[in-house]
């Protein structure tokens, strides 16, 4: 079986940034790692966890999967379209209303203008923003926006779907369509990777989980497994 | 190493994207205003009109021939140098974008250049009608003008896409060729004829910015084609087209890093 992803021994170093005059006669920074010899599968129709602390590399292998960072060595590969949601407001145009955002964004996914307005009606029904729709995205509130990306990206069903610290926004009655969402992904033999803080949402939208740990793999395995691990490390 | 190639090939099959995403950007620059983008012909009218007012005064010979001067020149160096000014942040301003998508890096120097296409675009208009309104004639020889314009074009990509590397990763370059520009205005031909400058009139031949406009505007304004700017500005073209294909080589992957 074809797996989604599939990633051997990936490190990834980030350049020291440039700096300013008064610095240029002190030690010269080194290359910082962001991660290191990561290897891990995910099969298809699985769901993935990235948990770890603050600076472990969760946003970074998100990058990496998302094709945006390429890595120094290791060999990378995704079977499939990817969907990214990151931090809000990338992709969009804050002054835009809801309805040209969802145009935009489709378009940047590689979709054309027809294909975009067949799909709109859909993505306006899920976010349930019909009322605000064509109004500028810069008026809704933080969890309105994320509904409308969510519904964005979900509805141009992609293979893989990458979300950075998503979940937790949206009322609870959203986070449910959301959740039957990404199920009918994973049914499908799609699959998500959701990096997360929130234990209770990884445990409960996620199958497998890996623990970061300043860039390394530090345990990878069931999600209830990781997480107790975890948890303990934490709470010690 | 990347293929510098498969970038720029996989951006021009997007070329909707760029030009829509360019129009947006220009839309907002101008939002909340009540003329919106009409403000680009205005400030560039006034420009011209008072520019022709002042420096006319000081101009010999035929003051229709300075005006066309005046007016093709100003619009064709605001091409060469909005291509520049935009260049130094062609990547650093779209860095949400490059962080948040994998689209080719090559694509947001093309979205830069739809935005600058767009003003010429709209100073095209008001450059037509005074030309109109001069009476000015066109002669067959004035098609190479727009041979001219594609060879600005080709030159703008390269520009967009060496100095958008190169700005991301060291911003002084930005401010140093932010205040080289802010020179090469008034020692470029535009304000006065270059025979005006008498015997340091060579002078202006080591301005590349003065072939530049020369390839476009001497077969409209003088009826020639200059082909001593055409070998300079070929010249130009190729070295820098192959420095900005070097860069893309080594750099693309780091942009990501940089911005």
């Amino acid at each position: 079986m074809e797996n989604l992803i599939e990633l051997s021994n990936v490190t990834l170093t980030y350049p020291p940034t440039a700096r300013g005059i008064s610095k240029l006669f002190s030690k010269q920074a080194k290359n910082s790692h962001a991660l290191k010899d990561v290897t891990f599968v995910l099969p298809k129709g699985q769901s993935l966890a990235l948990i770890g602390l603050n600076g472990s590399g969760k946003s970074s292998l998100l990058r990496v999967l998302a094709r945006i960072y390429h890595p120094d060595s290791g060999v990378v590969k995704v079977n499939g379209r990817t969907a990214a949601l990151f931090n809000l407001g990338i992709g969009m145009r804050m002054d835009l209303t809801g309805r040209k955002n969802i145009m935009l964004m489709g378009m940047v996914s590689g979709f054309s203008r027809k294909m975009m307005l067949e799909l709109t009606p859909g993505i306006i029904e899920f976010s349930e923003l019909a009322d605000v729709i064509d109004n500028p995205i810069h008026t809704y509130s933080q969890g309105m926006a994320m509904r409308l990306s969510f519904a964005t990206a979900t509805a141009i069903n992609p293979e893989i779907l990458l979300l950075d610290e998503w979940i937790g926004a949206g009322d609870s009655i959203f986070r449910q369509k959301a959740e039957k969402r990404l199920d009918g992904m994973v049914r499908q033999a799609n699959g998500f990777v959701l990096a997360s803080h929130n234990t209770a949402i990884v445990k409960r939208y996620c199958q497998k989980a890996i623990w970061l740990h300043e860039g390394e793999c530090k345990l990878i395995g069931n999600v209830d497994y990781v997480i107790d691990e975890f948890n303990q490390f934490t709470s010690k | 190493m990347t293929n510098p190639f498969l970038d720029i090939y996989l951006a021009m099959k997007r070329l909707p994207l760029w030009g829509r995403l360019a129009y947006i950007d220009l839309q907002q620059t101008y939002k909340r205003s009540i003329i919106g983008l009409a403000w680009i012909v205005f400030a560039f009218s006034l420009f011209i009109a008072v520019k022709v007012l002042v420096f006319g005064s000081f101009a010999p010979g035929d003051p229709r021939l300075f005006s066309a001067w005046l007016t093709v020149g100003f619009w064709v160096y605001t091409y060469i140098s909005f291509n520049i000014l935009e260049g130094l942040s062609s990547f650093v301003s779209a860095r949400s974008w490059i962080l948040g998508t994998n689209l080719p890096l090559v694509g947001f120097a093309l979205q830069a250049m739809a935005r600058v296409l767009l003003r010429f675009v709209l100073h095209s208009f008001v450059v037509i009608a005074i030309l109109f309104y001069l009476k000015w004639t066109i002669a067959p020889v004035s098609a190479w003008a727009i041979l001219g314009f594609l060879c600005l074009m080709l030159n703008a990509l390269w520009v967009q896409i060496a100095l958008g590397i190169i700005c991301s990763r060291n911003r002084d370059i930005g401010y140093l060729i932010q205040s080289i520009m802010n020179i090469m205005f008034f020692i470029t031909p535009i304000l006065y004829f270059d025979k005006q400058l008498g015997d340091k009139a060579w002078l202006l031949q080591y301005n590349p910015f003065t072939h530049y406009l020369a390839i476009v505007r001497d077969p409209i304004v003088m009826y020639t084609v200059p082909v001593n700017s055409w070998v300079i500005v070929g010249i130009i073209t190729v070295v820098g087209s192959i420095s900005a294909l070097v860069l893309l080589a080594l750099y693309r992957r780091k942009v990501a890093y940089w911005v």
